[in-house]
């Protein structure tokens, strides 16, 4: 079984909700960049996930009096942002050439694997192997009945250790913010 | 087991060397214009604030025909109206109408409703006085749905016999074409008696937004913001009928009727947003028989969009895209007026499709290898059509040096307009020729090749790839910036 997280910058977000309430600029200070680093697993580019994390920031402040779970709502709209910010990417890869690894394509990276997966099961993954989450609060997140998460998670590894565990498949960290463009 | 430890341990890795610049002054603006945009809609809106939770939209398919082909599902939708509204009994009031060439995609059914159907009362909260502002735009639409919901609401779908950009002077210019479906498809007004849309109007404008199958019995969930109360849904397929259900939203079916149905999203109890919850989040289900062809699923949605023709601002334009950075001036020529006109006689010859080949001079061309060829093999192909019907533009121009021009042009086809393309002329110290690469990367369009079938010449730039690589990410980030940027709907939902 995998080991919890360790809390703090270096492990990635704090995962307990609030226990009491907290400035908006406080909240902002300490979960922005754990949020960023969410959402740049998630959606593979920095800049994007950037975008993402502010944008739910600016979903919160305009709501913020009236949510009660203010962090929580952020997760979620953070992941959210990052599903549906895949929908379009993938909309615009059925439009034009994409450089993004395919099935005949050699991933290099671990960041590439990811990119392989749907955006679900990507969430997911990441959601239960960097926020070391249980498949409830998952299913919470991502918004589908708990026993999809296990399903989505065997099957996102099954393909990922298919693609990692190819010959010539590169071990390197994900995250360097550089995804190929897409066509033009 | 180890698979997953090195999993997490890498995750963590690969988040702890992310770093991104925190801007809190950004999202303070943006909650601003927000509230301010969130205001409007609630003082001009009648759509009503409804639906956090989970449901799910099924989709019932015509289980007797299995998809052959899109244009044939659109031609059998057509057909199959009558009897899907006939069995539905959940949309037994809906009715459509409309040529089918008027709608995009989908089939239609023509019945008798009449084409103007601006709602007689004007809307809550909305201009009690004057005209509608849509109704400059309803001529230009034609009724193609009209469904009374569960709650009462009557809704009515009207497609814009031109493109959404084009109805409301949008002018995007990404090159990628990938703001096509956003602002290059037929626009969707949708409104009813006691509705308002975004612009205190009795209709608000919608772009059709595709969904993609997810696996073999899911097409992708959809996300609908807390100002959504329904669901238009468009599809070619044969299919007779679509639902929603869930926990906490009161299960609505309808027909579809050429190719579209009304879903409403009526939820239980009041809007709580401090559940954590962004939206609903509804999921589609196809029927498994669809599942062996699933590229034939092809679906379109009205959802939130927050959209004013009004507040639509200039300012979210793009800047220009690599494909169209002329080269910095160099040295001129002793006329560059004169080189310049001289330039653009000699394009327009080589161009002009009412002059045989053979009867252009050949030093149009600084080189000819290969053109002819290509030309021939263009016009056997199947793009000849349109390489015929294609108008030049000759749009700006840049000496870089006395004898070498740059030039910027679009071609407007009846495949399409290609914009931003830049060509380049030289001087041979007698006349102006234009280059080789300028003619043949038209024709690779057109499916003609200077230098072989698997050849296709590339675009003309002054960068070299790196520099044009590196120019390309610098852009897209920019442009990417513009259309995530909360006042420049409906850009943001343009990927």
């Amino acid at each position: 079984m995998i080991e919890p997280a360790a809390t703090g910058d270096e492990a990635g977000p704090t995962i307990e909700f609030e226990a009491e309430r907290v400035s908006f600029e406080a909240l902002y200070a300490d979960q922005f960049l754990p949020m960023v680093r969410l959402a740049t697993l998630m959606c593979g580019r920095v800049e994007v996930a950037r975008d993402i994390v502010q944008d739910a920031f600016v979903r919160l402040h305009v709501k913020w009096a009236g949510v009660d779970q203010p962090q929580a709502y952020l997760r979620r709209s953070v992941v959210n942002g990052c599903r549906s910010r895949a929908r379009w990417e993938r909309l615009r890869r059925g439009r034009v050439s994409s450089n993004v690894p395919t099935t005949q394509q050699q991933p290099e990276e671990l960041n590439d694997v990811l990119a392989l997966l749907s955006a679900r099961q990507r969430a997911a993954i990441v959601l239960r192997f960097y926020e070391q989450r249980n498949e409830a609060e998952i299913a919470e997140l991502i918004g589908c009945r708990p026993g999809t998460v296990g399903s989505l998670i065997s099957r996102g590894l099954a393909t990922m250790k298919h693609h990692l565990d190819a010959p010539g498949a590169g071990r390197s960290a994900p995250t360097d913010g550089s995804e190929p463009r897409h066509g033009s | 087991m180890d698979l997953e430890r090195d999993l997490a341990d890498r995750l963590r890795a690969g988040a702890s060397a992310v770093s991104a610049h925190a801007d809190l002054d950004e999202v303070v603006a943006g909650a601003s214009g927000r509230r301010r945009r969130t205001r409007r809609l609630s003082i001009g809106g009648a759509v009503a604030v409804v639906a956090i939770g989970v449901g799910g939209v099924f989709l019932v398919a015509d289980r007797d025909r299995a998809p052959v082909d899109r244009s044939a599902a659109a031609q059998r939708a057509a057909v199959d109206s009558s009897p899907a509204t006939a069995s539905a009994p959940a949309a037994t009031d809906a009715a459509a109408a409309t040529s089918p060439e008027d709608l995009d995609a989908v089939g239609g059914q023509s019945v008798d409703v009449p084409l103007s159907t601006t709602p007689a009362s004007a809307p809550p909260n909305g201009p009690s006085d004057g005209p509608d502002p849509a109704d400059e735009y309803l001529d230009r639409t034609s009724e193609i749905y009209r469904r009374t919901l569960p709650s009462g609401d009557e809704v009515t779908v009207r497609l814009s016999d031109v493109a959404y950009g084009e109805l409301f002077d949008i002018d995007w210019v990404a090159p990628t074409g990938s703001a096509e479906l956003c602002v290059g498809h037929p626009a969707a007004m949708i409104g009813g008696p006691d509705l308002a849309g975004d612009w205190s109007s009795a209709w608000a404008v919608r772009q059709w937004l595709p969904l993609h199958v997810e696996n073999e019995t899911h097409v992708e969930e959809l996300y609908f913001g807390d100002d959504s109360n329904f669901v238009v849904v468009r599809t070619i397929l044969p299919a007779v009928e679509v639902g929603v259900s869930g926990p906490g939203i009161h299960a609505d079916r309808a027909a579809f009727v050429g190719g579209i149905a009304i879903l409403e999203l009526n939820r239980d109890g009041e809007l709580t947003s401090g559940d954590g919850a962004e939206g609903p989040m509804v999921t589609m289900v196809t029927d498994p028989a669809f599942a062996a062809a699933p590229d034939q699923l092809e679906f379109s949605l009205y959802a939130h969009i927050r959209q004013t023709p009004a507040l639509f601002d200039p300012a979210c334009q793009p800047p220009p895209p690599p494909s169209a950075l002329l080269p910095p001036p160099g040295a001129q020529p002793a006329d560059t007026a004169a080189a310049e006109a001289e330039i653009r006689a000699r394009h327009a010859l080589l161009v002009d499709q009412t002059v045989a080949p053979e009867d252009k001079p050949e030093w149009l061309l600084d080189d000819a290898t290969g053109v002819t060829a290509a030309r021939e093999q263009m016009e056997a192909g199947q793009y000849a059509e349109s390489a015929a019907g294609a108008k030049y533009t000759l749009e700006e121009f840049v000496f870089t040096d006395p004898v070498t021009a740059w030039f910027r042009y679009s071609i407007d086809s009846p495949t399409g307009l290609f914009s931003n393309r830049l060509g380049q002329a030289t001087f041979n110290g007698e006349v102006w020729q234009i280059t080789r690469q300028t003619i043949c990367q038209d024709l690779t369009l057109a499916a003609g090749y200077c230098d072989g079938d698997d050849n296709p010449t590339p675009s003309l730039s002054p960068f070299d790839e790196a520099e044009l690589e590196a120019l390309w990410r610098d852009w897209e980030l920019e442009s990417g910036l513009y259309r995530r940027a909360l006042s420049c709907d409906p850009l943001v939902f343009c990927a």
